[in-house]
């Protein structure tokens, strides 16, 4: 088996008057966390569902282990947990009905880790379904799809309504199945948590996949940024003019952005230790700066 | 891990145990409305049921007592002698009233005149009514329109002949009359109980249940939950349609089992096969209503458009079958019906229920036009469910 896990394939669903998703490609590979970051409406459900094998595809396809998401969905079921981004649960009265119901779904005996997951989530499954919070539905959903313990989740927005101190949890356990080898895609609006946690993270934009940026590869940037403002114009133009080991673009005023090899830091600062200046600040490469710069970038063709 | 998972292809447990977990209530309370409604109906049809059977004997001494009061008048016509009916329980030499009789009785061959059939006729009417004055002021009133006439036929002496004679001199209708006289009030509630009473709450049932077994799951999301676990789209719909088809048929079974109780203990015996029958076809049309409301369930993803769908079907067959009860021949025959509304009986699918062809199973003489109609309606309920399932299967799901 290759360890492409899962596979996107020129993925098209058009739902008409521009919604939906349009040519979206990408993958996944074994033991990786993929973010799928885009606005509301953007498409993330919709290149979801067509993963689970829910719809069907006007073009392209969507392979889960090399077996097609919609003509063979049933063969995907036993290698997949979900979580959909809608949390609605069927007519039962308590948590503990559902998610007895769900491990017979799943065909699970053994509730040890059902139970080590709501130990962790700190979930009162007794509770009536319909009367849950938000933050326990979306629990309970988690308890349901993770205790599968299955090679893949899909998580559709996994931490709305979770409180902040859970969503470290949450994203703790993320970890920890990643650590396990789990391929994990997740799709989320919120930039931080992607940032937290995933290897790669995708961007979609009204249905058009952006830009799929690897996350990991930021977090250990061999380049830094550095913001710097000098007293004065001369010395700004000086310093560019002496530096050519660093990359540097001249700013408004006297300042200047400098983009510089981890191991040639020393010999900026040194340089740099030369001029009178007022500022230095160092610019962390955020997904969310890419986003909007890929945002950006993604709408000018369409003119948008 | 997930290789050993077990798939559900043709049918899934766990979702007939949640089918079964999230509509008990809803079944049990229809259950207990519909065995209430069979049972009182079966008490009012009980209590139609003794008050009539009895009549016939009420008509015969009704007949032979006026047979004997026409005797004593023509006696009276011919001789001047006034006979009375007082005066024949107070004496207690009868000759003079056996000689009448006797005379009178020998003109006709149909006429069996005697002082002993007078009596017992006395004597059951006296027990219905108390008296038989009534009988008698009535027999001189019509005596005396038709005096006329001239000499009655025995014909003319029938129960019948004698209303008709009386009500025309009332200035009415005499046929009307005869036919509201005539019309078998049991069956008519009969009807009203198969093909309107008796439906509301299955109805109820199978659109409410019809759409929370498939659109209102997919509608709200819950159906993910499914889906996403090793359970084929085909054992979902085969799950659902398995319920849908076999909860209807133990509430109508239970429903059967009530009437046929009820009547027994009520009665002391019932017509099983013919009961058996009429709740074997109210199961097939309810199933035909059923498919469709499952077949919306299907098509639609939006639990408020197959509610529509469903319970628009049914509110349509519940609706046309009440006014063409209107337009049913025992209604126009009551005079209360309208002939014209008898078009709604074929507009509908309750129209297909044909129950006084399944009211003849049991008997020795049964008319089997109720077979077609019934297969016209299980077509329609096998068809319904298998476009269902097909379009199920390949949907779009918003999941």
């Amino acid at each position: 088996m290759s360890d492409i896990m899962i596979k996107v394939a020129h993925l098209t669903k058009d739902y008409g008057h521009e919604h939906g998703i349009f040519d979206i490609s990408l993958e996944v590979k074994k033991g990786e966390v993929f973010g799928y970051i885009g606005t509301n409406g953007s498409g993330k459900t919709t290149t979801i569902r067509s993963m689970m094998g829910f719809i069907q595809p006007d073009a392209g396809s969507s392979t889960i282990m090399g077996m097609d998401a919609w003509s063979n969905s049933i063969a995907i079921k036993p290698y997949v947990s979900y979580v959909p981004g809608e949390i609605a649960f069927p007519g039962l009265r308590t948590g503990t009905d559902f998610l007895k119901l769900q491990a017979e779904y799943l065909g699970i005996t053994d509730f040890t880790y059902m139970n080590k997951l709501i130990k962790l989530l700190q979930l009162d499954p007794s509770a009536n379904l319909k009367r849950m919070s938000k933050g326990m539905k979306q629990k309970t959903a988690l308890v349901a799809a993770l205790m599968g313990d299955r090679e893949i989740l899909i998580l559709d927005e996994p931490t709305t309504g979770l409180d902040p101190l859970m969503r470290e949890v949450f994203l703790d356990l993320i970890r920890e199945e990643k650590a396990k080898g789990k391929t994990i895609f997740m799709s989320s609006h919120i930039f931080e948590e992607i940032e937290g946690v995933c290897d790669k993270a995708a961007m979609i934009k009204d249905g058009h996949l952006i830009d799929i940026m690897d996350v990991h590869a930021m977090r250990h940037e061999p380049t830094k940024h550095f913001h710097v403002l000098f007293k004065n114009g001369v010395d700004r133009d000086a310093f560019m003019a002496q530096c050519d080991f660093a990359h540097c673009v001249q700013e408004k005023e006297s300042g200047c952005n400098i983009t510089v090899d981890i191991a040639q830091i020393k010999k900026m600062l040194v340089q740099l230790n030369c001029y009178p200046l007022t500022r230095l600040s160092e610019e962390h490469e955020t997904l969310e700066k890419k986003f909007r710069e890929a945002f950006k970038k993604g709408a000018a063709p369409d003119g948008k | 891990m997930g290789n050993n998972t077990k798939t559900a292809k043709h049918f899934s447990v766990p979702l007939m145990k949640q089918n079964i977990k999230s509509n008990l209530v809803l079944a049990v309370v229809i259950t207990l409305i519909f065995c209430m409604i069979t049972t009182v109906i079966t008490a009012a049809m009980n209590m139609m049921g003794t008050t009539t059977s009895p009549a016939v004997d009420i008509e015969d001494a009704q007949e032979q007592f006026y047979s004997h009061l026409f005797a004593m008048a023509a006696y009276k016509q011919m001789t001047g002698t006034e006979l009375s009916v007082d005066d024949f329980l107070e004496t207690d030499d009868r000759s003079t009233y056996d000689t009448v009789f006797e005379m009178i009785g020998s003109q006709s061959e149909d006429l069996k005149l005697s002082s002993d059939v007078f009596a017992d006729s006395i004597a059951v009417l006296t027990e219905a009514d108390g008296s038989v004055d009534s009988y008698v002021e009535q027999f001189e009133y019509i005596y005396a329109l038709s005096d006329e006439k001239g000499v009655f036929s025995d014909e003319e002496l029938s129960i019948d002949e004698m209303m008709s004679t009386m009500i025309s001199g009332m200035g009415m209708d005499a046929d009307q009359f005869n036919k509201m006289a005539k019309m078998d009030r049991t069956s008519m509630l009969n009807k009203m109980y198969f093909t309107v009473m008796g439906l509301i709450p299955l109805l109820i049932f199978v659109v409410i249940v019809g759409n929370s077994l498939i659109a209102s799951q997919v509608d709200c999301g819950s159906m993910a939950y499914v889906l996403a676990t090793p359970t084929k789209r085909s054992a979902v719909a085969n799950t659902q349609a398995i319920f849908l088809i076999l909860a209807p048929l133990i509430i109508c079974m239970l429903g059967c089992g009530v009437r046929i109780a009820a009547s027994t203990v009520l009665t002391g015996e019932s017509n099983i096969a013919m009961n058996a029958a009429l709740y074997g076809g109210m199961y097939v049309l309810i199933e035909a209503i059923g498919g469709l409301c499952y077949m919306g369930s299907c098509l639609f993803n939006q639990s408020k458009k197959a509610t529509a769908f469903g319970g628009g079907i049914a509110v349509w067959c519940f609706i046309a079958s009440l006014l063409g009860i209107f337009g049913s021949e025992d209604m126009v025959n009551m005079g209360v019906g309208i002939e014209e509304l008898g078009i709604f009986n074929k507009l509908t699918l309750v129209g297909l229920y044909d129950i006084k062809a399944l009211a003849t199973v049991g008997s020795g003489d049964v008319n089997y036009d109720f077979v077609w109609k019934l297969c016209v309606l299980a077509g329609i309920a096998i068809v319904s469910y298998a476009i269902g399932k097909f379009r199920f299967q390949k949907k779009d799901l918003p999941l």
